[in-house]
């Protein structure tokens, strides 16, 4: 949809959308997700806070489920079944914001995934700017995760683990994750609708990711095969310095991470662009 | 005058340029789908590893399997003309409404719309059950685009309207279906647009909250466009000041509502659909199954007492016929083999108007026929109605046999159209005549 504000005239055609420059694409999807900030507002309040409502705890099950993983890794941690390896930190701690890291990423895969099929009954009968059901999407993970995280750090102090004062740079530091999460899951949004296979596909290979990311285990493996898929995976880069900003203050590998930064920025941009050149034929084939 | 239109050079006669009072422009208009759905799903996968190399699809042509289910269409409205759109489901007109909407894009012509729509397609889009009516009249109407500002000036209003009272703050899931629609159908009549989307919303809510929404479109239409979907042509007929037939994603037929209607009873492929499904459950009858699934009453075979039943309406020279002349004769032909004694025959017809409300019925009842049928075998006969009374419009017969108050048999005999009466109000009109005794001059 393309409004000139003067005259209000709306005016559909075919490949519309082609029309427009790379440039011109993203300046008129980040315009439609400042004009749809109340929409992602109301969206966001029905569907984060509208499915407690029904039950008398309500809004304390936010908080439940990460409790319950508290106490889950302190027992563990009790019974002497995780070791603490030469990482400088409990194992326990090191695992647990390594993979709290990586379920950041995941989220933000999942809400781009999402992106489509969230809003499908809304998509075929009212006209919006989809790209606003994206960051619907995130903030909502946003939301989950900032309460996770806080339960994680109460389980850093616990195991004697004081976060590094470098943790206020975690947002910006955490930011690639979201780049190259949605990249993906915007993609994959869209083609779980032409072609479920490969999105079962991509769902399955991004499930894997986790193993070959240093985040279980540590990255001083012997194995030369296993050392060259770590070194390669971007993951690696980017996973591991949201974890380590947080528990030694630095990023895990200063050059990769940069790179790597960039790069997801960059697919982020044409994924987004794609996204929009190619959203309303995909809309379609919703019915 | 109304204008038969389908061909290019009058479309292509439409202005290039939108004229000042012109809220709603559709020029040459196409959309095409496909037919299969894996290879709709293939030509989705090319259509995007396209975009993602940077080529625009080639989405004029046809590729196999794909159909335009709208084809050239082309129309103007101006503030205050009612559109009405006609035409058998499957002829395009959900589709159309959803290019004009802006979900679908076109993939051939152009669509311009001056301002902003309001289409009370899906009303109470979005919805959540557990909100409360106040928290869901902000987000049904963020949803339709209303700014925060402007629903605050709206709220009460919107409330009035709905008459949902006390239940402002209970979640919507303990409203009546009845409660949901009027909030929805509320919120969204209060958004002030340019043009106004209307799809069959008519059809739900009770009485008097379909008279108010009457009154509310009527009320609107003299400030915004009107485009109005309904299967009910007597509404097209009071609400629209123009219409189009549509027939197979074309339109067939553009002029005044009133023509339009008449041109859509008198079309000979109106009931191809309906047809379509007598067919149906003819083969399901003559499978010998039984269902009860029909909104006009439940449907009977009774497969021990009856056989070889056959019933259709044919007209006076004895011939198969769908649609009758107004005051014109009319026949139901039956036959059917009784393969046990009947002690009392009873033939019912009831007729029903396309909405499922019975219009009349008439039965061997009614007349006290004496039918003790003793003796298996064929029996066989005529429905005569002398004067086809019922006014234009579409029909639903069924034909019901049975052994005293039991069913043994009870199917849909066809839909049929009544046509050409210039004037008429209702469903019915007797034989009459005025009788003045005295007049002065």
């Amino acid at each position: 949809m393309v409004k000139d504000v003067s005259s209000q005239i709306t005016v559909y055609r075919p490949n519309q959308r082609h029309e427009f420059g790379f440039f011109q694409t993203w300046s008129i999807m980040a315009r439609n997700i400042i004009n749809s900030r109340e929409l992602i507002w109301q969206l966001f309040k029905r569907d984060f806070f509208a499915s407690y409502k029904k039950s008398f705890l309500g809004i304390t099950w936010i908080f439940i489920a990460p409790i319950m993983g508290i106490v889950s890794w302190v027992f563990l941690n009790l019974t002497g079944m995780l070791h603490p390896g030469d990482i400088g930190i409990p194992y326990p701690a090191y695992v647990l914001v390594g993979t709290s890291m990586w379920g950041l990423f995941m989220g933000f895969y999942n809400s781009a995934n999402a992106t489509l099929s969230a809003g499908q009954s809304l998509v075929l009968q009212v006209n919006y700017p989809h790209e606003a059901l994206l960051f619907k999407q995130t903030s909502e993970h946003l939301a989950n995760f900032i309460i996770t995280f806080l339960m994680n750090v109460v389980v850093l102090l616990i195991n004697g683990v004081i976060p590094n004062w470098k943790i206020i740079f975690f947002p910006i530091v955490m930011l690639p994750l979201f780049f190259l999460g949605s990249a993906i899951g915007l993609i994959s949004s869209m083609i779980s609708v032409v072609a479920v296979d490969i999105s079962r596909i991509i769902n399955v290979v991004m499930g894997l990711m986790m193993y070959i990311t240093p985040l279980i285990y540590s990255d001083k493996v012997n194995n030369p095969m296993a050392k060259s898929i770590i070194k390669w995976n971007p993951l690696t880069y980017l996973v591991c310095s949201a974890r380590d900003i947080i528990i030694y203050g630095k990023l895990y590998n200063i050059e990769g991470y940069f790179l790597c930064a960039v790069l997801s920025f960059i697919a982020f941009m044409l994924s987004w662009r794609l996204f929009y050149v190619s959203e309303d034929r995909i809309v379609e084939r919703m019915i | 005058m109304p204008a038969q239109i389908g061909t290019k050079q009058q479309n292509n006669s439409l202005p290039d340029s939108v004229v000042d009072d012109v809220v709603v422009s559709v020029r040459n208009v196409s959309k095409k789908f496909c037919k299969n759905l894996r290879r709709s799903m293939a030509y989705g996968i090319s259509d995007l590893s396209k975009n993602l190399i940077g080529i625009k699809p080639d989405v004029a042509e046809l590729r196999k399997d794909e159909f335009w289910a709208i084809d050239d269409i082309s129309f103007q409205l101006g503030r205050g003309e009612v559109l009405g759109l006609i035409g058998v489901n499957g002829s395009g007109k959900s589709t159309l409404l959803r290019l004009l909407t802006g979900i679908f894009p076109p993939d051939k012509g152009d669509i311009r719309i001056m301002g902003r729509v309001g289409a009370l397609i899906a009303v109470g889009a979005g919805f959540h059950p557990y909100m409360t009516g106040k928290e869901n009249i902000f987000l049904n109407a963020t949803i339709l685009g209303m700014t925060r500002q402007e629903i605050k000036v709206k709220f009460n209003d919107i409330v009035d309207f709905a008459e949902i009272g006390d239940f402002l703050d209970a979640p919507v899931a303990t409203y009546s279906s009845g409660m949901r629609v009027r909030l929805g159908f509320s919120i969204a009549v209060h958004m002030n647009p340019d043009v106004t989307i209307v799809d069959e919303v008519l059809a739900v809510g009770d009485f008097n909250f379909r008279q108010k929404c009457s009154e509310r479109i009527n009320e609107l239409r003299h400030r915004t466009a009107t485009i109005f979907v309904s299967h009910n042509l007597r509404d097209i007929k009071m609400l629209c000041t123009k219409a189009i037939v549509m027939d197979k994603g074309q339109a067939v037929f553009e002029g005044p509502s009133f023509e339009a209607v008449e041109f859509y009873l008198n079309m000979t492929g109106s009931c191809a659909i309906e047809k379509d499904k007598d067919k149906q459950i003819e083969n399901k009858r003559l499978n010998q199954v039984q269902h009860k699934d029909s909104i006009f009453g439940e449907i009977y075979h009774n497969n021990e007492k009856i056989t070889d039943v056959h019933h259709q309406w044919i007209d006076e020279v004895g011939n198969y016929a769908e649609s009758f002349e107004h005051g014109r004769e009319a026949f139901i032909k039956f036959s059917f083999r009784l393969l046990k004694p009947v002690n009392k025959l009873v033939l019912g017809v009831p007729i029903y108007d396309s909405n499922g409300n019975l219009i009349t019925g008439i039965s061997t009842d009614m007349e006290k026929l004496d039918l003790n049928i003793q003796s298996e075998g064929l029996v066989s006969g005529k429905l005569q109605i002398k004067k086809m009374s019922l006014n234009p419009g579409e029909y639903i017969t069924y034909i019901a046999i049975m052994d005293g108050k039991e069913f043994i048999y009870r199917n849909i005999v066809g839909n049929f159209t009544v046509r050409e009466m210039p004037f008429y109000f209702g469903v019915y009109t007797p034989e009459y005549n005025w009788i003045f005794d005295k007049t002065s001059s």
